[in-house]
């Protein structure tokens, strides 16, 4: 027999194929399995599927509600990690949730309207907080009216994946009618906390009159999002990253606000 | 067998399958978590190691990795990548890095393990499943239904 038409899956046990397919991505490691039985059983193994998971995954989802730690108990490696990239799981008691990036396995987190700082958000005849069926949290903040809109949220780097390229998302809708979006950009500013350079500062339209280029994109969970900022999670040891939104001169009302977002770069 | 060099340095024989004997110094030898544990364990004192996993050929290529690696120290990181890259290119086909990975993963090296490893996969990565077989002569054995549902189950990644 002519040696290189050796069949590979013949002379490589199933835990040599899976650690070849472990060093390829998510993706490649799902194409693998369409090669034959032989790659599939490799592809699909936890040998490949628990690399790609966070390394601290555990301690996630032990800041996960019991039946949520039931069910992802349950699931083998793939499995569970398509669940996390489609169903994000809520943590620290409901005020954030975690999911995985499909692309490469690296955290994604949202932190709800009721983790963020609102400046009046606890005077009901400025905001209101209720519950809307397609929001992940249990509440989300309404805006009734006010002029001082200042929205703060935090993060610690070192929950973050590292090496990474993040971006900050701010996740919102608005309610019928709505006013004052259009007239005036909002100032958004992302930086470390403590760090001498002033970080990051962009305006946006959230709800953008036609002639000016759109920023704000539909979000395939019915919301909408703009992008705040990026910013670079290198070892995690940054401290804090502070996301800020702020119009503070004009009258306004009918923004619901869902989170702020923090996803990390496809590559 | 256990001789010593002029330097001090204690030499180690170890056998291929086909039995061909490679005298090596003791640290190039123990960048095998196999071997090194068969030395603690006093199994170099009689005569040579044998190696019944690993042909003659494929040791010598092993062994050029170990000397390689227990004699470059970290500040060459560089010149090592570039020296390791060498190194795979010459085990020029899949059925040589199929040799080599298999001796690396009985051996227990883990640098070579993972050098091996990342270039087999380079060989598969943004490859379809067609092209994959065809490399590395793997037959297609699911049926057509087969086929559809690991398609459908794995939908993603082909889109």
């Amino acid at each position: 027999m002519n040696k290189s038409r050796i069949d590979i899956t013949k002379v490589l046990p199933e835990d040599c194929i899976a650690f070849v397919i472990s060093k390829t991505s998510p993706r490649n490691a799902c194409r693998s399995s369409l090669v034959s039985h032989a790659f599939q059983s490799a592809a699909d193994s936890d040998g490949v599927w628990g690399g790609c998971l966070p390394s601290d995954l555990q301690e996630i989802i032990s800041k996960s509600d019991q039946p949520s730690q039931r069910l992802l108990s349950t699931l083998s490696k793939k499995k569970l990690y398509f669940y996390l990239c489609h169903n994000p799981i809520l943590i620290n008691n409901g005020t954030m949730s975690f999911a995985l990036e499909k692309e490469n396995g690296k955290k994604r987190y949202m932190v709800g309207a009721r983790s963020l700082s609102i400046a009046w958000g606890d005077a009901p005849s400025y905001w209101t907080w209720e519950h809307l069926p397609e929001s992940r949290f249990s509440q989300v903040a309404r805006l009734k009216e006010v002029w001082r809109l200042d929205v703060k949220g935090r993060i610690e780097a070192r929950i973050l994946s590292n090496h990474t390229t993040y971006a900050a998302y701010f996740v919102f809708k608005f309610a019928n009618p709505t006013v004052g979006f259009d007239k005036n950009p909002v100032e958004m500013n992302v930086h470390f906390e403590g760090s001498t350079t002033s970080g990051t500062k962009r305006q946006a339209f959230l709800d953008p009159p036609k002639k000016i280029r759109q920023v704000v994109k539909d979000r395939e969970d019915g919301w909408m999002e703009v992008e705040m900022a990026k910013f670079i999670n290198e070892s995690g040891d940054d401290g804090t990253i502070l996301c800020g939104l702020k119009e503070v001169v004009h009258y306004k009302y009918g923004l619901i606000i869902q989170g702020i977002e923090f996803r990390p770069g496809l590559y | 067998m256990s001789i010593t060099t002029e330097n001090n340095e204690k030499m180690i024989t170890l056998m291929s399958s086909d039995g061909e004997e490679f005298v090596v110094e003791e640290a190039v030898a123990a960048q095998s978590q196999t071997i090194k544990h068969l030395i603690e364990d006093g199994c170099s004192t009689e005569g040579s190691i044998p190696l019944p996993n690993v042909t003659g050929r494929v040791l010598s290529e092993v062994i050029q990795y170990c000397k390689k690696h227990s004699s470059s120290d970290d500040k060459e990181e560089k010149e090592l990548e570039a020296w390791d890259a060498e190194f795979v290119k010459a085990a020029d086909d899949h059925v040589a890095l199929t040799d080599l990975m298999m001796a690396a993963n009985f051996l227990d090296i883990k640098g070579l393990l993972d050098l091996v490893a990342q270039t087999l996969a380079n060989m598969i990565t943004g490859k379809s499943p067609e092209e994959v077989r065809r490399m590395w002569n793997i037959k297609n054995d699911f049926t057509p239904e087969e086929a559809e549902k690991v398609r459908k189950e794995n939908q993603w990644a082909f889109e």
